[in-house]
This record gives C-alpha cells, sequence and structure tokens, in this order.
C-alpha cells in the first residue's frame, strides 16, 4: 500500500509560484518515507527516490539554489515504471493534458479511484475571457476526467462549487475541501508595527482579471496630493494590453509618481513590502482561491479586497476591507479609510488574531484524504 | 442634389507633372472655380490610390477626394474634367467617358509627340497615342491652351472650333506678387555683366543649342563675358552637355547655371536681364513667354505657332534653327535700351492675359455656356426603374456571398433592373429576373445604362476578378466580410501578403505575425485599407462592422440591415410539421437537436460545439448536434474530437455542400441552434440571421447576436467562450420547453426590417439611384 505524488510538472520548471508552490509544500510538510514520488514519462508513471521529496521541501524552505541541483540529479535516477495497485494511491497536484490525459482516460473507473486530484479552479471554463482562445479546449480533457474520478480535492468551497454546481450540474457535493496554507512566506508576527506608512501594495501577476487598472485609477488622483502615499505593483507582468503595461513601467520610471513596480522580487522582499504595508489589495474579479490576501493577512497586514476572492469568503471577515460593489470610487473610499490611523490599527490588530490554515495543516488533510476511500 | 464637378487629379499626384506647366494649369483653374458659378457644385478629385498623396493646397482644391472612378448616376447635374488627358492611363475614367450622364470636358496642351519626331519611338507608344487621341472625340468640351493646340485639335479629332475655348496657360500668382514688391535693383542695360535668361528643360525640343551657339558668337563678338543665364529642371549631364556646346569650362562659361531657383529669385533673375530667349521648336503653349513678361523681362522667342501667338513684333522673333538671327536680335537688344523698352511694351498685355483670374474666368464662362446650351441626351432617357450592374458570386457557386445576391436581386426586381457579371459556373441556377452579363470584367464600366455598377466583395477566392476591377475602378461596394486577410494571402502568395502587409502597416511583417492573423488571432490590420480607399459608397451589414471600421480606419460605412436568407411561413414553425420533418431525416423521438448552420470551421467554434453536447449529454440531456454545412477538410477532427469524447455516435457532420431544402428542414427541425465565432469585428452572419427567422433559440457569440441585432430567443455568450457557457444555455433552452410560437411577434418584428425587398429599397436609395 503505498501512496505516489506525482512531480512531474513541477521537476519540468522548479518554478515556486503557482500550481508548482503546491506540491512544494506538500514535499516540505510530508513526514519523512510517507510518499514516493513520481514522475510522467512517455505512457506510464516512474519512481524516483524518495529523497527528492525531501530535497524539494528543503528547496521551499531555504531556497536554496543547490537544492535545485540536487532536485535535478535524483530526477535523473528514474525508477522502475509504477502500477498503480487497488490499494495504492497517487496524489496529483498538478493539472495535465495529452500524453497524461491518455493515461488516465485509458484507466478503469476503479483504478481511477485511486487517484486523487487536486483542482484548483475552473476559470477556463466559467471565465473564459481571460484566457487564451484555445484553452478551455485544452482543458477540456483534464476536466473530463476530473468528471469520472469521483473524489477529489479542491483548493476552495467555490472551486468545489463550481465544479459540482456547474460542471456536473447538480446539487450533491463530493470530494472534499482543502484550504491551502498563508504561511508561504515565513512565520507569523507576534506583534506587527502600527501606524504604518502610507503604502499599499498589489500583490499577484499583472493580467486584466487582477483589476490592476481599475486600481491604478483609483490612485492617480491621489499619488502625489497626500504626502506619503505610495503604490506598488509587485508580481511579473503578465497578459496584458501593450499600453497598460507602458503606463506602468513610465509610472515606476518617474521618482516623483509613488508608484513602484517590482516584478521580480524573491519571497523576503515580498514579505517586507507586505509588512510595511498599511494594506494590501486584491481585486480579482476570478479566482480559484487567492492565495495573496490569506498571506497578507498572516503577516498582520489588512486586506482591502473585492468579494469574490474565495480565499477570504471562509474567514469571518476581520482584517479585510471589502469594496462591494468593485469599482474605481469605491475602491479610493477604502483606501481612503485607511489613511486614518485608529481604522489602520485595528484592522492590522484583527488581522492578528485570525485563525488561517497553514501549509502544514494543508499537508495534513492531504494526507487525511488520501488515506481515505472513495465514499 | 448638388451638380458634381469629378475631375482627374492624378497629374496633381504625379510629381512630373504637378510643379510644371501641365500641372500647374490644371491647379490654377481649380483655383479659380470658388469665383465661377460652379463654386456651388461639388469639386469630387478622383486620384490613383497608387500614385503619392495629394499635397495639402492641392487637396483643398477639392470638396471630397476619392480613389473611386465608379460613382452612381443620380439626376444631378456632373462634368467630368480631364486636365491631362494624353498623360496617364485612361481606363481610369472609363465610367465617365462611357456614360452619358456626364458632360465631359478636356483640357488640351499640346499634340507635340504626334507633330515632333521622338516622341512615339515604338508601336506600343504610337498605338496608345493613337487611342488616347480616338478617346478625346468622346469629349464635349475642350479647352485648349492656345489657338495652335486648337487648330491641331480640329485637325486630329474633326472637332468643331464651337466645342472649343482657348484659355491660354496661367502664370502662378506668386510671380505678379513677388513682381509687384521687388524693386528692380539696376537698369539692366547698365549693368557691368548684362545677361540674357534661358528656361530649359531635357526636351529636345526645346532647343537651348541655338541659344548657347548665339551667345557663344556674342561672347566673341564681344570679347568680354555677357553671360546667359540658365534656369529650369535639368540634371548635372545635361548641364555638362550645354557646357560643351558653350566651349567652355565651367568656370569661365558664360553660362550660369541657376538650379531650383525660388519664384523670389525668378523674378529678380527676370527683372535684371537684358531679354529671355525661348528658343523651343514646338510647343503648346510657352510659360516662360508669360513668366518673361509678367516680370518686365522682354521676350525673345523663336517662330514657332505658339510664340507668335504671343509675340507679335518681328525684332523679338527669330527661326529655330537660325543662330546668327538670334545673335543678331540679342546684340540689338544689348546695345540699344529703347528696343528693349518698346520690346517690353509690347509684350506687356501678356501678364494681364494669362493672369490666372483671367484664364480661370475663360475656362468656367465656358464650360457654364457649353452645359447650358449642351445639345443631345443631357437628359438621359432613362428606364423607370434604374439600372444597376452586379459584379458578384451566384449560385452554383457555393458561397453564402452567392445566394446573398441572388435574393437581392430577385427581391429587388421590382426596384431596379439588374445586370449580373459573374464568374460562376454556367447555367446559373438561382431563378431571378436579370440578365447575364457575362464574366466578371471592366466591360460595366463602358456600358452607358448603368446607374451603378456595385462590386460585392468578400474574403474567397470567388471574388477574385471582382477585387482587379474593383481595384481599377472603385465605386459602390457591398463588403461582405469583416477582413478580408484570407484572400489576399491567397492572392498574393506568402512574400506578396508579407510585402503587402508590411506596406499597410509601414513596418515590416514576420511569418509568424502573419501566421496568427490567418487564424484570426489578434490581427494588426483588418486589411480592408484597399477597398475603404476605393469604396463610394462602402456597405456593410451590420452596425458593429461599420463601428469597427470607423474605429480602425477613421471612416463611417454605410449600413444595410443584414439578410437572412431563408424565410419562413408560420404553418412552417408548428410542432406538427416539425415532428414531420424530424421523421423524415431519422432524427430520434425525444431527441434535443441542436444544430450549428453554415461551413463548418475551427473558427466557428466547431470543437466547443462537441464539447458542449458532450457536457449536455453527461447531465442527461439526449442531445444531437448536426453540423448543418460542408465539413469538409474538418470531418475528421470532428471524428477524433467526438469519437476521445465518446459521443461520436450523436455528432453528426457531411463533407458535401448541403442543399437548401435539406438547410431549411433542420432550421425547421432544431431544438436549438450554435452560431459561434472565435473572432469578431462585426461580422454578420446570415446562419444566425436563418435561425432569426425561423424563431430558432439559438447560442451565439456576443459580438455576433449584437450584429445581426437578434432579438431575446438568441442567448449570447461571451466572445471568449467555453464549452460549458455553450452548455448552459443549451440546457436552459433544453428546460424552458417554450414553444417557437412565443416568439412569433420577435420574429415578426425582427423581419420587417431584415428582408431584402426591404434591403433593396435601402440600397437604391444608398445608392442614389432611386
Amino acid at each position: 500500500m503505498s501512496l505516489y505524488i506525482d512531480v512531474t510538472e513541477f521537476l519540468a520548471s522548479l518554478r515556486k509560484t503557482g500550481i508548482e508552490r503546491i506540491n512544494g509544500e506538500i514535499c516540505r510538510y510530508l513526514p519523512p518515507n510517507t510518499a514516493i514520488p513520481v514522475q510522467f514519462c512517455s505512457d506510464c508513471y516512474v519512481a524516483l527516490p524518495p529523497a527528492l521529496i525531501s530535497a524539494v521541501g528543503r528547496y521551499f524552505r531555504d531556497g536554496a539554489e543547490a537544492e535545485a541541483t540536487e532536485i535535478r540529479r535524483l530526477a535523473s535516477a528514474r525508477g522502475s515504471p509504477v502500477e498503480i495497485l487497488t490499494s495504492d494511491t497517487l496524489l496529483v497536484p498538478e493539472i495535465f493534458a495529452y500524453e497524461r490525459a491518455k493515461y488516465f482516460r485509458e484507466m478503469s473507473n476503479q483504478q481511477l479511484q485511486r487517484c486523487r486530484f487536486i483542482i484548483y479552479d475552473l476559470l477556463p471554463f466559467t471565465h473564459p475571457e481571460y484566457f487564451l482562445p484555445h484553452l478551455p479546449g485544452v482543458m477540456s480533457e483534464y476536466f473530463h476526467i476530473m468528471r469520472r474520478a469521483n473524489y477529489c480535492g479542491f483548493i476552495s468551497e467555490y472551486t468545489r462549487d463550481a465544479f459540482y454546481g456547474r460542471l456536473m450540474r447538480t446539487a450533491t457535493r463530493g470530494g472534499v475541501v482543502l484550504p491551502l496554507g498563508s504561511d508561504s512566506l515565513g512565520p507569523r508576527n507576534s506583534r506587527p508595527t502600527a501606524n504604518r506608512s502610507l503604502a499599499f501594495t498589489v500583490l499577484g501577476t499583472i493580467e486584466p482579471r487582477k483589476n490592476h487598472a481599475l486600481i491604478l485609477e483609483a490612485f492617480e488622483p491621489l499619488l502625489g496630493k497626500i504626502q506619503g502615499l505610495t503604490l506598488s505593483f509587485v508580481g511579473r507582468m503578465g497578459w496584458v494590453d501593450s499600453d497598460f503595461a507602458r503606463r506602468v513601467h513610465a509610472l515606476a520610471s518617474d521618482n516623483r509618481s509613488g508608484f513602484q513596480f517590482h516584478d521580480a522580487p524573491t519571497d523576503s522582499a515580498i514579505r517586507i513590502q507586505i509588512e510595511q504595508s498599511r494594506a494590501t489589495i486584491y481585486a480579482s474579479d476570478a479566482e480559484g482561491y487567492g492565495l495573496p490576501p490569506v498571506e497578507s493577512l498572516w503577516l498582520g497586514t489588512p486586506v482591502i479586497a473585492s468579494k469574490t476572492i474565495p480565499s477570504l469568503q471562509a474567514l469571518p471577515g476581520a482584517g479585510i476591507h471589502y469594496v462591494e460593489p468593485l469599482d474605481v470610487e469605491r475602491l479610493r473610499q477604502a483606501v481612503l479609510a485607511f489613511l486614518d490611523d485608529g481604522y489602520a490599527n485595528q484592522k492590522v490588530e484583527e488581522a492578528l488574531h485570525l485563525e488561517l490554515p497553514t501549509w502544514r495543516s494543508f499537508t495534513q488533510e492531504v494526507l487525511r484524504w488520501c488515506n481515505q476511500d472513495c465514499p | 442634389m448638388q451638380p458634381v464637378v469629378y475631375a482627374d487629379f492624378r497629374c496633381l499626384q504625379d510629381p512630373r507633372y504637378r510643379v510644371r506647366g501641365i500641372g500647374r494649369h490644371v491647379a490654377a483653374l481649380f483655383r479659380t472655380r470658388r469665383k465661377s458659378a460652379f463654386s456651388t457644385w461639388k469639386v469630387v478629385a478622383l486620384t490613383d490610390p497608387e500614385s503619392p498623396k495629394l499635397p495639402p493646397d492641392i487637396a483643398s482644391l477639392a470638396d471630397e477626394i476619392t480613389c473611386s472612378t465608379n460613382p452612381c448616376i443620380d439626376s444631378a447635374p456632373s462634368v467630368f474634367i480631364d486636365g491631362t488627358p494624353m498623360t496617364h492611363d485612361t481606363r481610369f475614367s472609363l465610367r465617365f467617358l462611357n456614360h452619358p450622364h456626364f458632360f465631359r470636358a478636356a483640357v488640351l496642351h499640346d499634340f507635340i509627340p504626334l507633330d515632333w519626331p521622338g516622341y512615339l519611338p515604338t508601336l506600343g507608344h504610337r498605338t496608345d497615342y493613337l487611342a488616347k487621341l480616338a478617346r478625346l472625340r468622346k469629349f464635349d468640351r475642350f479647352f485648349p491652351v492656345s489657338e495652335y493646340t486648337a487648330w491641331r485639335a480640329s485637325e486630329l479629332l474633326g472637332a468643331s472650333r464651337r466645342q472649343m475655348t482657348v484659355t491660354g496657360s496661367s502664370v502662378r500668382s506668386s510671380l505678379y506678387k513677388l513682381r509687384d514688391r521687388l524693386e528692380l535693383a539696376s537698369d539692366p542695360c547698365a549693368q557691368s555683366e548684362p545677361y540674357f535668361v534661358i528656361v530649359v528643360a531635357t526636351d529636345v525640343r526645346k532647343n537651348p543649342e541655338v541659344a548657347i551657339k548665339a551667345m557663344r558668337h556674342l561672347n566673341l563678338l564681344y570679347g568680354r563675358r555677357i553671360p546667359l543665364k540658365v534656369v529650369g529642371h535639368y540634371d548635372h549631364d545635361y548641364k555638362n552637355k550645354l557646357l560643351q556646346l558653350a566651349g567652355s569650362s565651367k568656370r569661365s562659361s558664360f553660362l550660369e547655371f541657376h538650379h531650383n531657383v525660388s519664384d523670389r529669385d525668378l523674378v529678380k533673375l527676370y527683372q535684371g536681364a537684358i531679354a529671355t530667349v525661348v528658343p523651343s521648336h514646338i510647343e503648346g503653349f510657352s510659360l516662360p513667354v508669360v513668366e518673361a513678361s509678367v516680370c518686365g523681362c522682354p521676350v525673345v522667342a523663336s517662330t514657332c505657332a505658339a510664340h507668335m501667338e504671343l509675340i507679335d513684333l518681328e525684332e523679338a522673333l527669330f527661326a529655330s534653327d537660325d543662330a546668327a538671327a538670334l545673335c543678331a536680335k540679342l546684340e540689338a537688344l544689348l546695345n540699344n535700351p529703347v528696343l528693349r523698352d518698346s520690346l517690353r511694351a509690347s509684350q506687356a498685355s501678356l501678364a494681364q492675359r494669362f493672369h490666372q483670374n483671367g484664364v480661370g474666368e475663360r475656362f468656367w464662362t465656358a464650360l457654364e455656356t457649353a452645359i447650358k446650351h449642351r445639345h443631345g441626351p443631357v437628359v438621359i432617357t432613362k428606364p423607370q426603374k434604374p439600372r444597376l450592374a452586379f459584379l458578384s458570386p451566384y449560385p452554383p457557386d457555393e458561397s453564402g456571398v452567392a445566394r446573398y445576391t441572388a435574393m437581392t436581386i430577385r427581391a429587388g426586381e421590382h426596384l431596379f433592373q439588374s445586370d449580373l457579371y459573374t464568374d460562376a459556373p454556367r447555367p446559373l441556377t438561382f431563378d431571378g429576373t436579370f440578365r447575364d452579363a457575362g464574366p466578371v470584367n471592366l466591360t460595366p464600366s463602358l456600358n452607358s445604362r448603368y446607374d451603378g455598377i456595385v462590386s460585392v466583395i468578400g474574403n474567397s477566392l470567388c471574388h477574385a476578378n471582382i477585387f482587379k476591377v474593383f481595384e481599377r475602378c472603385g465605386g459602390p461596394c457591398i463588403l461582405h466580410d469583416a477582413r478580408l486577410t484570407q484572400i489576399y494571402h491567397l492572392r498574393l502568395g506568402e512574400e506578396g501578403f508579407l510585402r503587402f502587409a508590411a506596406r499597410l502597416l509601414g513596418r515590416p511583417v514576420s511569418v509568424e505575425e502573419a501566421y496568427n492573423w490567418l487564424q484570426d488571432r489578434n490581427p494588426a490590420t483588418l486589411f480592408l485599407e484597399p477597398i475603404i480607399e476605393r469604396a463610394s459608397p462602402l456597405i456593410v451589414h451590420t452596425v458593429t462592422q461599420q463601428a469597427e471600421i470607423e474605429k480602425r480606419y477613421g471612416i463611417s460605412p454605410t449600413v444595410l440591415p443584414g439578410c437572412p436568407n431563408s424565410y419562413f411561413a408560420f404553418d412552417e414553425l408548428t410542432g406538427s410539421r416539425k415532428q414531420a420533418v424530424r421523421e423524415q431525416h431519422g432524427i430520434p423521438p425525444g431527441a434535443f437537436l441542436i444544430s450549428s448552420f453554415g461551413r463548418v470551421d475551427p473558427v466557428k467554434g466547431m470543437e466547443t460545439c462537441i464539447l458542449a453536447l458532450e457536457l449536455l449529454r453527461s447531465w442527461k440531456i439526449p442531445a444531437e448536434l448536426y453540423f448543418v454545412g460542408s465539413a469538409h477538410v474538418y470531418s475528421s477532427e470532428i471524428d477524433r474530437i467526438a469519437s476521445l469524447y465518446d459521443v461520436a455516435s450523436h455528432v453528426h457532420a457531411q463533407t458535401g455542400f448541403i442543399d437548401e431544402d435539406t438547410y431549411r428542414d433542420f432550421v425547421i427541425a432544431s431544438d436549438a441552434a450554435i452560431q459561434l465565432r472565435t473572432y469578431g469585428f462585426g461580422q454578420f452572419s446570415a446562419s444566425l440571421a436563418d435561425c432569426i427567422s425561423a424563431a430558432v433559440p439559438t447560442i451565439a457569440t456576443s459580438d455576433l447576436a449584437t450584429s445581426c441585432d437578434a432579438p431575446s430567443y438568441v442567448k449570447s455568450v461571451p466572445d471568449r467562450f467555453s464549452p460549458l457557457q455553450v452548455a448552459e444555455q443549451l440546457a436552459l433552452i433544453s428546460e424552458d420547453q417554450a414553444a417557437r410560437s412565443s416568439h412569433e411577434d420577435a420574429r415578426i418584428a425582427y423581419l420587417e426590417t431584415h428582408n431584402f425587398e426591404y434591403y433593396g429599397k435601402r440600397l437604391i436609395e444608398v445608392l442614389g439611384v432611386g
């Protein structure tokens, strides 16, 4: 009886963000000798040395580049093909297409029940306008398989609702919800700073659904007028129209604009940025979870957010200032509210006492789920 | 309706003519138009899109600039003016020369190529020139620049002198202004180095040789330097040739070259000269003679006919091959200031006579009189209905455009007479009252019967010859497609397409970029530029396409509401009829029949249709999907996707063209339809219009639904759609179970303005031929 964990996509990129981060955090918090890493090659999974899991864990914990070399070395030592037996479990925390899709498609329902898929979102289906036109077609095969796999894990209630309510078109709910950890950026602060400078930070890749243009519009009349007010975009420049990208770069290059753009910060730099911010802003139109706002709350920094962020929906609302409905004027009013030290400090205090999931708790939930039989 | 002057402005686009006598004369005529009875007329400048754009000062002479030479004929008077009928490609103005509606006026400069050797070196040149001469006979009125030209025109064309008004050619007004402003520095005769002026060009007939010989002799005779100042248009080689003729080096020569002089310097040169020598063997008119006179400089000119109209004193004339005689005349002027003054006085009247106001007045007044007294078919014997020529695909061409034109012609038979020019294979297979006028070619422009010649343009190869005609003539254009990327790629080939795209965008275009555009992914241009610049009017079928064109190109085309191809009586849409048709086609009882109409293509969401069907079936909805249109090359891809998702037995497609009866049956039998497009740009969809026409609940992309003015029984999905969104909408339709009859009011309201009778009526209104 073995637990295999699919690290195919992670090994291809060794990225520390997005879905690869989840894979990494699981490896980081898995108890020793709990799972065997596997990689998909052509038409089957092959086993990799168990030491790879701790190497991946260290890579995420310490961030040392030496660990990347070690991961590559261990990954090159491929073992024999793995046959998933009825007593085994295959944890697939990645999304896939083509060969892997074919592999799973050809599985019997019984075999498929031994697989544990983590489903992150249905956005290419529910919000295709934010993605490349061919993506829904590419994702169709993945979701076709997910519909057969009847014991999936969902990173949010919202994603589970979308899956069952829309894709399966049923009122019943299956699978489990596995809230992601909030502590990627390190341990929680016991006493966050009060009376912070008038710095606001927007975390995440710059792309249309995250509404960076709207945020900038809300700030532009204030920047330069309110002394000390700054706005920072922290995240890589993703899929945006070239005019907006030019505008961001132009503003950032103007020292007097009060606007900053950090496109490739380290985790520690992000942490410092958040800790020094009066609030972070997260105004995305659609998310599967929304990690940045809970990471902000974890560090004791309040969040100005739209109502549509699944990760916040499970929380009581403390430390959060919702903008509903989201528009430029309401967002500007929210920013102005945070200029008041009393209000901002109160929100910091609220954030400090929020109960938030951690990657350890997430991994424990994943393990519990993997060890359960399909209902 | 406002009367119109159509004027061929190509000579003003062409730098070879614009800054020379011919171009300046034509521009001057239009500069004086606003002082004439034609000030209330609209001047439409006809231009060639392949030539340079008109400079702003020239463009301002016209009220409208167009690349279309194919206007519609309305009741307003129209004049066509050809300012240079013997220079440019004459096919440009076929429509104006062949339709009796237009009063045609030609400005005649000369017939020198025929009268002087060396201008028509080959048979081709001679044939072309004679063809142009023959074409001149089609003009109603001539405006020669000299008596000499008028006389030659009479001889060559057999035209009556009553058809002619000699206008002369005008000197640009800047010379008059400068003349009045600039004071003469000293008496030309009292200068330490008195000089003569000659205006040259590389043209052999300008004959500077005789002047140089005469001046060389004069210099030798007097043993001192008496300069000949050379102005005009010439190149380095020509200059050396003249120096050689003068028998001296550049430094020691009596020749002084003044290349590209400003008007100010030119006036000064004339004013300071003893005389200007104009030695041409032959001229139609001689501007240097008049220019020099304007500046107070006497002229000594050769005895060619055009000169003798301007100069009558013997002391100022010489035979163009007699250097000795010229030398004697120049010597006399050099030594005799009184003679110089008398010549100047005798030539002074030229300045007034050839001022642009005088020349313009002669031109426009004579034109006005000629139009008033026009004999013959001023009022054309028109049939009661206007006659239109359509250049279009037509059934049996397997194209939606072909059918659209056929429906337009059939429905319009009470409103207009139609001649059809089509490359469709014969026999034509769609009934209608029209004349099959043969394949697509230029002949409609030669035909005097047409009130409008309409080019129907689309994004497929069956329009190839229509493009060729349209690119030459322009005119009314019904544009069926929102982009023309694919047709230009097919017509030009890959290399040609890349060059074409680069020219339109003003930057290099890579193969990868072009590949994406051919898949309709974010095209940088819709490749409509050549159509837009030639179309008048440009007709599109949706307001969204109109807006897209306005956004991208800054012009607003005319919208005629797009029409369904298929129409249904109320009793065809009843439940019982639907049931009967479904049985006839073997549709399983209880099936939720979804159809997607029109040619199958990935850009029409082919994959999404199948994936949506799969979702519906997983939701226990007994859906069956029919592609009602040729799947052609995509048949195997449909099979692959359907098999991959285990729905192959529920997806139905065929490779051949769907006949009309089957198409109609499926419109009647369907419970729902899917009409998607991965690109927008405001493209009309006849298939969606057909669904609306039969009140079929339909899922369409947002752009398409808006474009087709879709009523509420068309549900839209975003332009970037997913199978889930389509399936959800279809599921709602399946659950709704509303009878089609509940949409009857909306259907009727839609059809009131979306039918071919209405379309035909609007078409003749838009063309202005109603």
